[in-house]
């Protein structure tokens, strides 16, 4: 072995606790590059082949009662590759031992046993015989929500009438990865359930013989999705049909993508930010380590070496240092990122992960961090090596010290000599100084930008829970219902107050941007589900016009002042000209809010209601739970408060504020 | 998955803080050696080392906080979307756990140091040149 | 007389520090003829290093000529002057200037890797007798020891020119007397030029050619008819 590699290996092992700190800072920045590409890829790609294998369809539609017949007609729209129409209806349940109110999404399974579309992952147990009236099959996270297994039974109220079910399967469905009940704002699985049962048996309960309520569209590749839509509209318009949308407004999917998009915009902020820091750092560091070899560079120097045997050996001393940290944060970062995969993958119930290799992205990281180190040891080594050896080899020559301040204040009686010195040591080096003191700037900023998601995630669910959406619960019904409803449920035991909800689905257009939102109506001063603006301040509806979320009012390009076509996708489906009265800077989605009798109004009904939120007698739950259990019109119950406390995601903190806060942004 | 980056965060603040402490000791160990020749004691010496070290990475947090904050208001700019936005809050708490993992860094660093300077092989550091 | 190995002309060296201007060397002229022992004397300060420094190629001067045989150091650019260094020159330094981390047997090696003839590193430090301790580190050795590893380093690549910055500054006479003694060898083997400060006037006895330096100046030089043997000397 050469002498100089002999010295290598020497200093390596005399600044082994020197050389690990850098490797893991490199490490560091390395690791979190592989692990939030890595995750979000694994779990980007398991979704698609999720997809890809179960048949996920492309378009919804809903109606209240179309005749099959309509299959064809559908299947004759160009672009169209497969249909599958059901029957989807939700349902209260009433699970034994589970006072809590529950509620179901049922849909229906072609009684030939094919499916085409969503197809169903069956976890365990076996379809509905036929014949069978009271076999089901359910979603697995509600199965394990309530620890049920094949043979457990728990009943449902169909079109009014309770029925007895019992669980043959459990599955999981690309359809339903994401599973919120209406009115929640997050899953809680013990109050929401998917049911599948046989379509002869759904189509009896609800009358729908010969007839369907839901379709499912797998588009040809390249079929316009908005031409599908129009048409199927069309088509289904007469049946009742409700506006028929692409995969970007189906629950689960609009979930997952939000979810996946915030893993992704994750691995594209932080860990570039890490990667940066941890370079600039890596470089400071080397720089002076590098010229701490500066009397050694000169002797190597004086003995004949060239410079550029010289560079050579302290690059291989920095490119090993690098090389630890890249492997040390390759493998790291791939162990984090494997462990987050199977830990979100579990969160969303995929039946299976496909974890994604990511070379580039250790030829990234790798590529950066090296290139920092290298510049590092370059910018030290110009340094020396410009040097005549005669020079290098002495230590640098003893510095000038200034006087600190005049000569008359005489320091030295202020502040003892140690101090004195450290005063001026600082002085006489300011750049060192300076970026010794950036370095760790860098290493509070990293910290606090990886803290920032808790605060404000936590502000957020303040927000949400103490500031605007107050209700303790919200009765949804199936169809919507004569206002006079409010009045019987605050009748109801247990129920403090009650206020009416509308809400009424529509595309909402500027030029030709288009979104398709819900327009929601309530009181003007709403007292109990109320609209809070960024200041924190309610929100007052004007009397006429709509208010719209700031971040609709920027991506529609409008402000107050404005006005916006809307088309109603409901009850006379017109389209109406509607004046924006202000914008409201709010947190989740984007939506409109009128008040609620400018709604009624604006839709030319008579006061309508789609659901009621109410106040509740905390002591009197279990009466309430009762009693609207047997209201056969109640299509859901979605308790904030019980779902807030018991809701579980993947988390870092056992707090359930903390769970609560990581809600949608994967924390 | 934040409490994972905190722990990223963690790693590479502490890497940074033990290096700039050992390599000042480095450029500064024959002149702390000399010292010690002339009679200062080893906590007179470790003193001038320490506040320094102290007083760097306390002048460090504000702008360290204000950076921090720039930086989370890029991310949460990244990470405003149709479904959810988030406001830029942070905690005064963030920045004492930030500061607190910088400072605790520090303690330690200094913990080695200080074994180091106890170990200051005088007549070595004097003899050769390195 | 033969050829010079040095040729100095006007050779100036100005160190500026701040408002102080120090002139180290103030217009030399010098020969220095092949195969001779040469030594420099004077008090601290004089310009004695400078000299060396630059004749060994580590530095260079401000203004004047030095010539290696017909080989303008002066103009020389730095990978020349590298190769100069590489191929000519035997250097032990004034504070000694091992690597810390490698071995004394490392050390004499760190030369012989690079150099065209060099001797086994092991006969480079059995010249200096230090055999026995070739594979310790620097800080296991002495002061002398230290010196004389760095002595070893020096000869081992067989140099045109060994140039000696106080070698014996360290040792007591007994080694003093046998580091001479290998230099002189050296010499004698293999025709080495060498130039020897030293702050020890016995030692000028050993040369063909003493140099007095004071203020930068060659102030005056002495041609010894017979060089005394090293054994033959005493301090
Ligand atoms: N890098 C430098 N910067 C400024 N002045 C220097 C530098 N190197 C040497 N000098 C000055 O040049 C002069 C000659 O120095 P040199 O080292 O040649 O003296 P010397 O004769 O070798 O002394 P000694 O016997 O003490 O080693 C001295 O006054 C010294 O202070
Ligand atoms: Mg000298």
């Amino acid at each position: 072995m050469k002498v100089l590699d002999i010295k290598l290996l020497r200093d390596v092992r005399r600044l082994w606790a020197q050389v690990l700190a850098v490797a893991l800072v490199v490490g560091g920045g390395v690791a979190t590059l592989v692990l939030a590409v890595g995750s979000h890829r694994s779990l980007e790609e398991t979704r698609i082949a999720y997809y890809e294998r179960y048949g996920f369809a492309d378009v919804f539609a809903q109606a209240k009662r179309a005749p099959k017949a309509l299959t064809d007609r559908i299947g004759e729209i160009p672009g169209v590759a497969a249909i599958d129409t059901r029957i989807a209806k939700p349902a209260l349940l009433d699970i034994p031992g589970f006072s809590a109110p529950a509620s179901a999404q049922f849909v229906s399974l072609a009684d030939t046993g094919e499916q085409h579309l969503n197809r169903l992952y069956m976890r365990s147990g076996r379809f509905p015989a036929p014949g069978r009236t009271e076999e089901v099959v359910v979603n697995e996270p509600f199965a394990r929500a309530h620890g049920f297994v094949e043979g457990a039974r728990f009943s449902a109220i169909l079109n009014g009438r309770k029925r007895e079910l019992v669980i043959v399967g459990i599955a999981l469905s690309p359809e339903f990865v994401y599973t919120v009940g209406p009115g929640d704002l997050m899953p809680d699985d013990r109050r929401y359930a998917i049911v599948w049962m046989s379509e002869k048996v759904l189509s009896a309960a609800y009358d729908l013989d010969g007839a369907f309520s839901a379709v499912a569209v797998k588009l040809q590749p390249g079929a316009s999705e908005r031409d599908v839509v129009r048409r199927l509209d069309a088509l289904l318009d007469p049946y009742g049909g409700q506006a028929a949308h692409g995969r970007k407004d189906q629950t689960s999917h609009a979930w997952l993508d939000h979810e996946l998009d915030m893993l992704n915009n994750m691995s594209r902020t932080l860990p570039p930010i890490f990667l940066l820091v941890a370079a600039f750092l890596v470089n400071l560091t080397l720089t002076r380590l590098v010229a701490l070899e500066r009397e050694q560079i000169g002797l190597l120097k004086a003995l004949g070496y060239s410079d550029g045997s010289i560079v050579l050996h302290y690059f291989k001393f920095v490119a090993f240092i690098v090389v630890v940290g890249i492997v040390l944060g390759g493998i790291v970062g791939t162990w984090l990122g494997l462990h987050v995969t199977a830990l979100f993958g579990d969160f969303f119930h995929f039946p299976f992960l496909v974890f994604a290799k990511a070379p580039d992205v250790y030829l990234t990281a790798g590529a950066l961090s090296a290139a920092a180190a290298a510049i590092g040891a370059f910018r030290a080594l110009r340094e020396v090596v410009k040097l005549p050896p005669a020079v290098a080899m002495q230590a640098p020559a003893p510095p000038v010290y200034r006087r600190l301040l005049s000569a008359r204040i005489q320091l030295d009686r202020i502040v003892s000599q140690p101090t004195l010195m450290m005063i001026r040591n600082i002085a006489r080096h300011p750049v060192r100084a300076f970026f010794t003191a950036l370095g760790m700037a860098l290493a509070t900023a990293i910290l606090v930008v990886s803290l920032f998601t808790r605060d404000s995630m936590e502000h957020l669910t303040d927000v949400t829970y103490f500031l605007a959406d107050r209700q303790d619960a919200t009765i949804g019904f199936a169809e919507k219902r004569i206002a006079n409803v409010v009045e019987q449920v605050s009748r109801l035991p247990g129920v403090l107050a009650a206020e009416p909800f509308r809400e009424v689905p529509v595309r909402i257009r500027h030029g030709n941007v288009e979104r398709r939102i819900v327009i929601s109506g309530r009181p003007a001063a709403a007292h109990l589900r109320r609209i809070i603006d960024v200041e924190l301040r309610p929100v007052i509806l004007p009397e006429t016009g709509l208010a719209i979320s700031g971040m609709l009012a920027h991506i529609l390009g409008v402000g107050p002042g404005d006005s916006v076509e809307v088309d109603l996708l409901e009850g006379a489906r017109r389209s109406v000209t509607v004046p924006v009265v202000a914008t409201v800077e709010d947190y989740f989605g984007i939506r409109g809010m009128m008040e609620i009798e400018a709604l009624h109004k604006l839709m030319r009904e008579a006061p309508v209601v789609t659901s009621v939120n109410l106040s509740l007698d905390e002591n009197r739950t279990e009466d309430f739970y009762t009693a609207v259990k047997s209201i056969p019109t109640v299509g859901g119950v979605a308790l904030q408060r019980v779902s807030w406390r018991t809701s579980a995601r993947p988390s870092r903190c056992s707090s359930p504020r903390w769970r609560v806060s990581t809600r949608a942004l994967p924390a | 998955m934040a409490s994972i980056y905190t722990g990223l965060a963690g790693v590479i603040a502490f890497g940074v803080v033990y290096n700039n402490a050992r390599i000042s000791l480095s450029e500064r160990a024959r002149e702390l050696a000399s010292l010690r020749v002339l009679g200062f004691t080893r906590g007179e010496v470790l003193r001038i080392l320490l506040l320094e070290l102290a007083i760097l990475t306390l002048i460090a947090q504000p702008p360290g906080w204000l950076m921090g904050y720039g930086l989370a208001w890029v991310m949460k700019t990244n990470l405003a979307g149709e479904l959810m936005r988030v406001r830029l809050v942070v905690e005064h708490s963030t920045y004492v756990i930030a500061t607190s993992v910088v400072v605790l860094a520090a303690i330690v660093s200094a913990a080695v140091i200080r074994e180091r300077i106890d170990r200051l092989d005088l007549v070595a550091v004097l003899k050769t040149r390195d | 007389m033969s050829v010079p190995v040095f040729t100095a002309k006007a050779l100036t060296k100005i160190y500026v520090s701040g408002e102080v201007m120090v002139h180290a060397l103030n217009e030399v002229d010098l020969d220095i003829p092949e195969k001779e022992v040469v030594v420099l004397l004077g008090p601290s300060g004089s310009g004695k290093t400078t000299l060396l420094n630059i004749m060994g190629g580590l530095d260079r001067p401000t203004s004047g000529r030095l010539f290696f045989r017909d080989l303008d150091l002066t103009d020389l650019e730095d990978r020349e002057l590298t190769k100069y260094r590489r191929d000519h020159v035997g250097f032990v330094f004034q504070f000694y200037n091992l690597v810390p981390s490698l071995t004394a047997y490392e050390n004499v090696a760190l030369v012989t890797e690079v150099a065209k003839n060099p001797m086994r590193p092991a006969d480079a430090l059995a010249l200096v007798g230090l055999e026995a301790r070739m594979h310790h580190f620097p800080a296991q050795l002495s002061g002398g020891e230290q010196q004389r590893v760095a002595i070893a380093r020096a000869i081992a690549k067989r140099p045109a020119v060994l140039l000696c910055d106080e070698p014996t500054g360290a040792l007591d006479s007994k080694t003093g007397i046998r580091v001479i003694e290998a230099l002189l060898g050296v010499n004698r083997q293999l025709g080495t030029t060498t130039v020897i400060i030293t702050h020890n006037a016995s030692i000028q006895e050993v040369a063909d050619r003493v140099l007095f330096f004071a203020d930068g100046r060659i102030s005056r030089i002495r041609t010894n008819e017979a060089r005394r043997e090293a054994a033959e000397l005493t301090w």
